[in-house]
């Protein structure tokens, strides 16, 4: 249990707050690369409590602006793009991806009304099929090249999922609350026949990029271990595989605050192949995923769609002032005073858990994923697959 | 740049605020005729912040009321008209169109509590296929007979837009900001040969009914004469306008009314009149009524690009619900926009001081016919239409 004040710390993602502060800190998926494309080339997003527009100009670059043109304040979402820059719908105003204000043709020849015009725009980088924005403060830090956004020897594409009713906390501690699995999804999962008698081990152990959750099952499947890390401070990664094809499945499962009462999930997917290759800059496919059925309600047969139903229904900012926490949950606590602890050094002018200094030559990050249950004993890596 | 009281000084539109005091001075266009009908003889309409029943009764008298029953507060909306007024459906209490209770039928023979209630009423008239309301104080002023409304050698119809999800005033900025049109309109209307060389004038002038908006363009072929433009905004949310007619190759004038829902929506009805001597339209009837959609996507998030108001409607919406003025940056480009917030927070100061306000006329001084200088040299509209005296 925290307080309604240690709560409201925790969750809120606006500029200025805490918590919106220190996530401002850590690069952030804005869109798949493939939803802006020749004829869209502009797409509306919200990021932390910020309005937005993405954008690829006629060169080829990404930009990221506030939504609305400082002007008279319509939205450059229906503005068009050119080769360099976007162009407000209602008066023309131009803007480069720096916030520079480069043309407001109405204006009398001459005018220096644009030189006092600074606009908000983010830095935008490209990776693994994604768009990734940065909000915070100068240096800008290296975007981690995590395995599944870096590895090139397999496929790859990204999902967007339909947007989750809630703050983005309630996400993430369901990705070290390893216990939920026999309930939540016991009936739809690989669990059903252990439900009756259960017993399994839980380990949390904090690591250079956010918290290793090891689970140690002991069932009628026989002695399991499978172990998924919480990339700090908004990710999970994961493994699963395929029924259909037997194929592994690695993923990053991105939370991403659009503000306090709304999260946008992307999940990028990675299956290594012998022959496929998909380097890390190329074009992914892109799907949209809708977590509600046909009725508007959850598809409960369906893993990721219950955890949605936790999540959504434990209100749009749980009060965490109301919860009985117990001994099982102690993962949940940790995260909790792991992101507290990160709140707190950017309040105090340091530097958050995890962030390094951009390097063109960083190594692709490789993360200790086991699954023995699938039959990944071991951490897969690059070289592992045939090159 | 406006500061924030100021901004809400001149957007808030409800009972009691300085803009809402200043817009109730005005008759308010609520609904085109043609909606009420025998079948359908009563409709529910929101303007100004507040909840109407509008009705035509069984003797074709029109009345708006508020729309909760002073009693239990059902809504008169699903009530019936009798001859002389409305009936509430939950127990029968009948008022006529001035509010007076006329009937409280459960009571007991002999009760005086039909006396002691007056219920919100508001005039109503006709006029060019529209129902006008004036909900402000004594005396009720002219009802103006623009152009387009009391014309007759013509067709005259109506087309009524999806609400809007904004500030009435952010339309009638757009009324007075010609420098709009070679972008948000460039591509779909004529304007796309001469984007790429933008240079024009603009006036803004003041006169009796509001701002004359002037804009001349620079000759099309060498050589050729310059182009003139004008369009008056009428205050305070009205512009009268005219364009082409693809289909029927006529001249359409139209009034464009905005008229204030609450403060953060707005109806759009537009009144056309298309001249054409072989027909005759009489100003007290009916007039066709077309609904028309803009919103597209599966969630109708999105607008028809395709269509110039709709273009107009994306900008306006997209600058929020109720524009916050604090945050805009202005040119020199946007003087008719200064000029017009000028005139808004004079009059909202003289209504506040008790005076009245432009462009209101006393009943007994009401002209036959207001005829307007509309000029679109650019479709061959190179003086006035007028029709006055005849």
């Amino acid at each position: 249990m925290v307080t309604q004040e240690q709560n409201q710390t925790l969750t809120q993602v606006g500029p200025g707050t805490p918590g919106g502060e220190m996530l401002r800190r850590y690069w952030h998926p804005v869109a798949a690369a493939a939803e802006l494309t020749e004829d869209a080339p502009i797409k509306r997003v919200e990021l932390l409590g910020e309005k937005l527009v993405v954008y690829r100009d006629r060169s080829g670059a990404y930009g990221l602006v506030a939504e609305q043109c400082p002007h008279r304040l319509a939205s450059l979402a229906f503005g068009r793009v050119e080769e360099d820059g976007i162009r407000c719908p209602y008066h023309g105003w131009k803007f480069s991806a720096q916030g520079k204000c480069l043309e407001t043709p109405a204006e009398p020849k001459g005018s220096t009304l644009k030189e006092s015009i600074d606009h908000p725009a983010y830095p935008v980088e490209r990776l693994g099929g994604m768009l990734f924005a940065y909000l915070g403060r100068d240096p800008v830090p290296a975007l981690p090249r995590w395995d599944v956004l870096a590895w090139e020897r397999g496929e790859r594409w990204v999902q967007r999922h339909s947007v989750l009713q809630c703050n983005w906390l309630q996400a993430m501690e369901n990705s070290v609350d390893p216990s939920h699995l026999y309930w939540l999804h016991g009936r739809t999962a690989h669990l059903a026949k252990d439900l009756d008698h259960y017993e399994e081990k839980h380990e949390f152990i904090p690591f250079d990029h956010g918290i290793l959750k090891r689970r140690i099952s002991a069932g009628e499947a026989g002695r399991n271990v499978d172990q998924h890390p919480l990339l700090f401070p908004n990710i999970l990664r994961h493994v699963l595989k395929t029924r259909d094809t037997g194929r592994l499945m690695h993923n990053l499962q991105y939370r991403v605050p659009m503000n306090d009462t709304q999260t946008q999930i992307f999940m990028v997917l990675f299956s290594p192949h012998d022959e496929i290759r998909t380097p890390p800059d190329a074009d992914t496919p892109f799907e949209f995923v809708d977590m509600r059925g046909a009725d508007g309600d959850y598809r409960m047969d369906f893993v990721l769609a219950q955890d949605v139903m936790a999540w959504e229904t434990q209100g749009p900012v749980a009060d965490r002032s109301r919860e009985h926490l117990g001994a099982s949950d102690k993962g949940i606590h940790l995260y909790r005073t792991l992101v507290a602890e990160q709140i707190e050094a950017v309040q105090n002018g340091g530097v958050p858990f995890g962030i390094d200094a951009p390097d063109r030559d960083a190594p692709v990050i490789e993360l200790e994923v086991i699954n023995q249950r699938i039959g990944l004993a071991q951490p897969q890596t690059e070289a592992a697959v045939p090159a | 740049m406006l500061a924030r009281e100021d901004n809400e000084r001149i957007t808030r539109v409800g009972p009691g605020t300085p803009a809402g005091e200043l817009l109730r001075r005005y008759w308010q266009p609520v609904a085109a005729s043609a909606e009420l009908t025998d079948e359908e003889p009563i409709m529910k309409v929101r303007i100004l912040g507040e909840d109407l029943a509008l009705y035509r009764d069984k003797s074709g008298n029109y009345g708006a009321v508020g729309e909760q029953c002073p009693h239990r507060m059902a809504s008169l909306a699903y009530g019936r008209v009798e001859e002389d007024g409305i009936r509430c459906p939950y127990h029968g209490w009948k008022f006529d169109c001035r509010g007076n209770c006329v009937e409280t039928p459960a009571e007991a023979p002999g009760a005086t509590l039909k006396d002691s209630i007056q219920h919100t009423a508001y005039p109503v008239e006709k006029l060019g296929g529209m129902l006008f309301l004036y909900m402000g104080p004594d005396p009720v002023p002219a009802l103006p007979r623009w152009d387009v409304l009391t014309w007759e050698h013509g067709h005259r119809y109506i087309r009524k837009f999806e609400p809007l999800r904004c500030n009435w005033f952010q339309c009638m900025e757009n009324s007075v900001d010609p420098s709009h049109l070679y972008w948000l309109h460039g591509d779909s209307a004529h304007l796309k040969p001469m984007m790429d060389g933008y240079e024009e004038t603009h006036e803004f002038i003041r006169d009796a009914y509001g701002i004359m908006k002037r804009r001349t363009t620079p000759p099309t072929e060498p050589g050729g004469a310059p182009q003139v433009d004008q369009h008056p905004l009428l205050f305070p949310n009205t512009l009268r306008h005219v364009s082409h007619n693809r289909d029927t190759k006529r001249h359409r004038h139209n009034l464009q009314f905005r008229m204030p829902i609450d403060d953060t929506n707005t109806q759009v009805i537009v009144a056309n009149f298309e001249p054409d001597e072989t027909v005759q339209t009489p100003n007290d009837a009916d007039a066709p009524v077309e609904y028309v959609e803009f919103r597209i996507g599966e969630n109708k998030e999105r607008y028809r690009m395709d269509m110039v108001a709709s273009q107009d409607f994306m900008a306006w919406e997209t600058q929020g619900p109720i524009m916050d003025r604090s945050q805009e940056h202005l040119g020199l480009a946007d003087k008719g926009v200064v000029e017009l917030r000028r005139m808004l927070r004079e009059q909202v100061d003289i209504v506040a001081e008790g005076g009245t306000p432009m462009n209101v006329v006393p009943a007994d001084r009401q002209q036959p016919i207001i005829e307007l200088d509309v000029i679109n040299e650019r479709i061959g509209l190179m003086t006035p239409e007028t029709r006055g005296a005849a």
